[in-house]
């Protein structure tokens, strides 16, 4: 089912309009300044990038990373609760029905 | 005799929530409009340098805290995925006292892990670079301790709550 209230050519001129504007902007947005670097062709750009792309590159990174890991553990031991091996026993909760549920939802705020 | 509901979705989703709020704040706050705290700012200084180093040690860390706040979105949208998730569930509950409790509890968890792996382990950067910088470190681990003891009294009181959920309801008449 055609919904467009469009001329069917004016789409079409649309789209490659769009097209065009899309490859321009991604000739202008050059690689050198996705990497955050505005000064890449001066000499100024060049220190940035070594001091960026060198050979401390992965540690930097691991640096970065290294907090959100962490986080991410404890976050999927709060989901997940202590793996088996740490349980002193088991628990099991009894399955609940609608109506149970709807005397314990609060809103305490 | 009812099981007390699965509270751990929502906690789980408002601790992610509050990790990538947290850090959204950090990154805000501190590194853009304060301009300190910088994700490498004690291997690429941006005080008591020359003007040219200065450009460059910026740069470097525009880059680096540009890692940080990709890694704090992602969290984020975890975080909103999480809940999603929670509040689809039968047998979670909806609480707001808890959702509120797991974001302070998030975002001071992400005060302590990032103040101890980074400021006092790594040595990648410190909140003031400053001759006595262990005050203003240990002061950022003391917020986020505060932080969670705040998110888990609220989560706590919440529990409370569950037990007894009908003990503020007016007695029938």
């Amino acid at each position: 089912m055609n919904l467009s209230i469009a001329p069917k050519g004016c789409e079409t001129a649309v789209i490659k309009k769009a097209g065009c504007f899309f490859t321009a902007a991604c000739m202008w947005v050059r690689p050198t300044a996705l990497w955050g670097c505005p000064l890449c062709e001066s000499a100024t750009g060049e220190q940035v990038r070594e001091g960026i792309f060198n050979a401390d590159f992965g540690s930097h990174l691991l640096a970065i990373l290294l907090p959100f890991l962490v986080l991410v553990g404890i976050v999927a031991l709060i989901y997940f609760g202590l793996p088996p091996w740490r349980k002193s026993e088991p628990q099991r909760a009894e399955p609940r029905t609608a109506e149970s549920m709807s005397e314990l939802r609060d809103e305490d705020l | 005799m009812h099981a007390l509901p699965n509270r751990r979705p929502l906690i789980a989703a408002g601790t992610t929530l509050g990790i990538g709020l947290g850090g959204f704040a950090d990154g805000i706050v501190f590194h853009q409009l304060l301009q300190i705290h910088n994700m490498l700012s004690a291997k690429f200084p941006t005080t008591g340098v020359e003007l040219e180093r200065l450009v460059v040690n910026l740069e470097i860390n525009m880059f680096w805290d540009g890692l940080f706040h990709t890694f704090t979105w992602i969290m984020t949208a975890a975080g909103v995925g999480l809940l999603w998730g929670a509040v689809r569930r039968p047998d979670a509950i909806l609480s707001s006292r808890t959702l509120l409790g797991s974001i302070l509890l998030g975002w001071g968890v992400f005060n302590l892990v990032e103040g101890i792996i980074d400021h006092h382990v790594l040595h990648v950067h410190h909140v003031v670079e400053t001759a006595n910088h262990l005050v203003w470190d240990l002061a950022f681990l003391g917020s986020g301790l505060l932080l969670i003891l705040i998110g888990w009294a609220l989560i706590g009181r919440a529990s409370i709550d569950l037990r007894h959920p009908r003990r503020n309801s007016p007695p029938p008449s």
